[in-house]
């Protein structure tokens, strides 16, 4: 799969105004008022600010337990959550990772470590 | 000034698993409340109930009129339901304060019910689910990822290591389950122990199964009047400051999750209304979703400065002989989390505290009380002031 085809990446979106990053769109920005939110440039790579190991999923993710579910800042800025691949483990803190899948329809983001 | 407003009733069903329909339970609680209040159900001029899933568990929507006619008061009174995931029944009972003080109603029945566990688990968690992001859900997110997040992020924000803030965390549980093994309107009326609660099966980590509230079927009502009406009544308790705030709907987009800037909003307003400070809260009833909750509550309304709510169970201030009681009902850990009734549990129970017929371990003679009630993950957040007579 193509990391870097924008196709396989989660939209971002951009306040004009003052730069703030959001994964999804607001007609107002809430930092400084701005109506400008313009498509952002998005990011294959970030780095996990947390996480945490869930042993029991919601319905959709049922059978795929335990997974780590991971809070990510993209490299554009944009915080986003998804899960880990891999094993369970301990992780350094601001460890690196890249999107290896993303479902647009389910909002499924899969993270690989660097 | 604007219009005095009392409880002057309060009514509330065991919390628990119930074989009787939500809007059945509503009409049980109704009927205490009515018989303590002293006054006829046929004086109630309004309904303001929260209600949360009973689309999902009972397949019943337009649930307001439904409860007016299960506990037959069908005098076209007008009647309305609130949605507000966790903290639905207490927006109910802040709309039903500024309806009376508006000055259009004098009486009006107010309170939530919920039924959660008639159904199959999974009916319900799927229930439960939809009161978070759809985006976030579909990222795998849950609401125990949620509150380990949380309990991550105060651990490094305050340099306590986890194993550390787990065995804190732990002593919260235990004093719920302490204070609800008292309450007869409890879900669990049973101790814990600190090894009970090491050793649970991990939920999300670190968040361990008894670090979770149950989900609880329940329901509970509060008979509000107007001062006038009021003062005929014995022993009504004053609503001194009611205020509600909105936090951030998405993970994601919170600064920092140690903190819930909403739970701050919410007490100052409520707080400048009482013209009363964090000093003069003798007992409170706080959003024990997760324990670590339970620490954001307490350091949002002040009881504790940043930091330092997690140490309070631990050094037993948070116990009914402590420095701030708090959660001697149990609170949503061990007196359970009817969701769109816990709301007003907590005003049933804080009534009671001030009056003294609380049937369970009491404050020292408080004369003000304090609740708080967050909706989702922090995201609809009511705090309010009650004064005794």
């Amino acid at each position: 799969m193509a990391r870097e085809d924008r196709t396989f990446l989660p939209e971002s979106f951009r306040c004009k105004g003052c730069g703030k990053v959001t994964l999804l769109p607001k007609k107002v920005c809430p930092d400084c008022g701005s109506t400008e939110v313009e498509l952002y440039t998005s990011s294959a790579k970030g780095e996990i600010l947390n996480y945490s190991t869930i042993y029991f999923p919601p319905e959709n993710y049922k059978g795929r337990e335990p997974y780590t579910s991971v809070l990510v800042r993209l490299d554009n800025g944009c915080k986003v959550l998804g899960i880990l691949e891999g094993e369970i483990r301990q992780l350094p803190s601001e460890s690196k990772v890249t999107i290896a899948c993303y479902n647009k329809d389910t909002g499924e983001l899969v993270f690989s470590l660097d | 000034m604007p219009r005095e407003v009392a409880v002057i009733g309060t009514g509330m069903t065991k919390s628990g698993k119930s074989q009787v329909p939500s809007w059945d339970l509503f009409a049980e609680a109704t009927l205490e409340a009515v018989n303590e209040a002293g006054i006829e159900v046929s004086e109630i001029q309004g309904l303001h109930i929260g209600n949360v899933y009973s689309a999902f568990t009972e397949n019943q929507t337009n649930i307001s009129p439904k409860v007016l006619s299960a506990i037959g008061l069908e005098n076209h009174i007008p009647c309305i339901r609130y949605e507000t995931a966790c903290s639905s029944s207490s927006v109910a009972f802040r709309q039903a304060y500024i309806n009376i003080v508006s000055g259009m109603y004098d009486v009006l029945l107010v309170g939530g019910t919920e039924r959660l566990r008639a159904v199959k688990g999974s009916i319900t968690q799927q229930a439960m689910a939809t009161s978070m992001d759809g985006t976030e859900r579909g990222a795998g997110l849950t609401f125990a990822g949620y509150w380990a997040f949380v309990a991550k992020t105060y651990s490094r924000r305050y340099g306590i290591p986890l194993d550390n803030l787990q065995e804190l965390l732990a002593k919260i549980s235990v004093k719920n389950h302490f204070h609800g093994a008292f309450n007869k309107n409890a879900h669990f009326q049973n101790e814990i122990t600190l090894d009970d609660v090491k050793n649970s099966v991990v939920v999300a980590s670190p968040i361990r199964l008894l670090d979770c509230c149950p989900f609880s079927d329940g329901a509970a009502a509060v008979i509000l009047a107007s001062g006038n009406y009021a003062k005929r009544c014995k022993n009504p308790v004053w609503i001194e400051g009611s205020g509600q705030a909105s936090g951030k709907f998405l993970l994601t987009e919170h600064e920092d999750l140690s903190l819930n800037p909403a739970i701050t909003k919410a007490a100052e307003d409520a707080y400048k209304q009482a013209r009363m400070g964090p000093k003069d809260i003798d007992v409170s009833e706080l959003h024990d979703c997760v324990n670590i909750h339970e620490v954001l509550c307490l350091e949002g309304v002040g009881l504790y400065q940043k930091g330092e709510g997690i140490y309070s169970a631990a050094e037993g201030k948070t116990y009914f002989d402590g420095e701030t009681p708090a959660n001697l009902s149990g609170g949503l850990k061990a007196r359970g989390h009817p969701v769109g009734a816990t709301g007003a549990y907590q005003i049933c129970e804080i009534t009671r505290q001030l009056r003294g017929n609380f049937g369970g371990k009491r404050a020292d003679n408080p004369h003000i009380g304090l609740t708080v009630n967050v909706g989702g993950t922090g995201t609809v957040v009511t705090v309010h002031i009650l004064r005794k007579d």
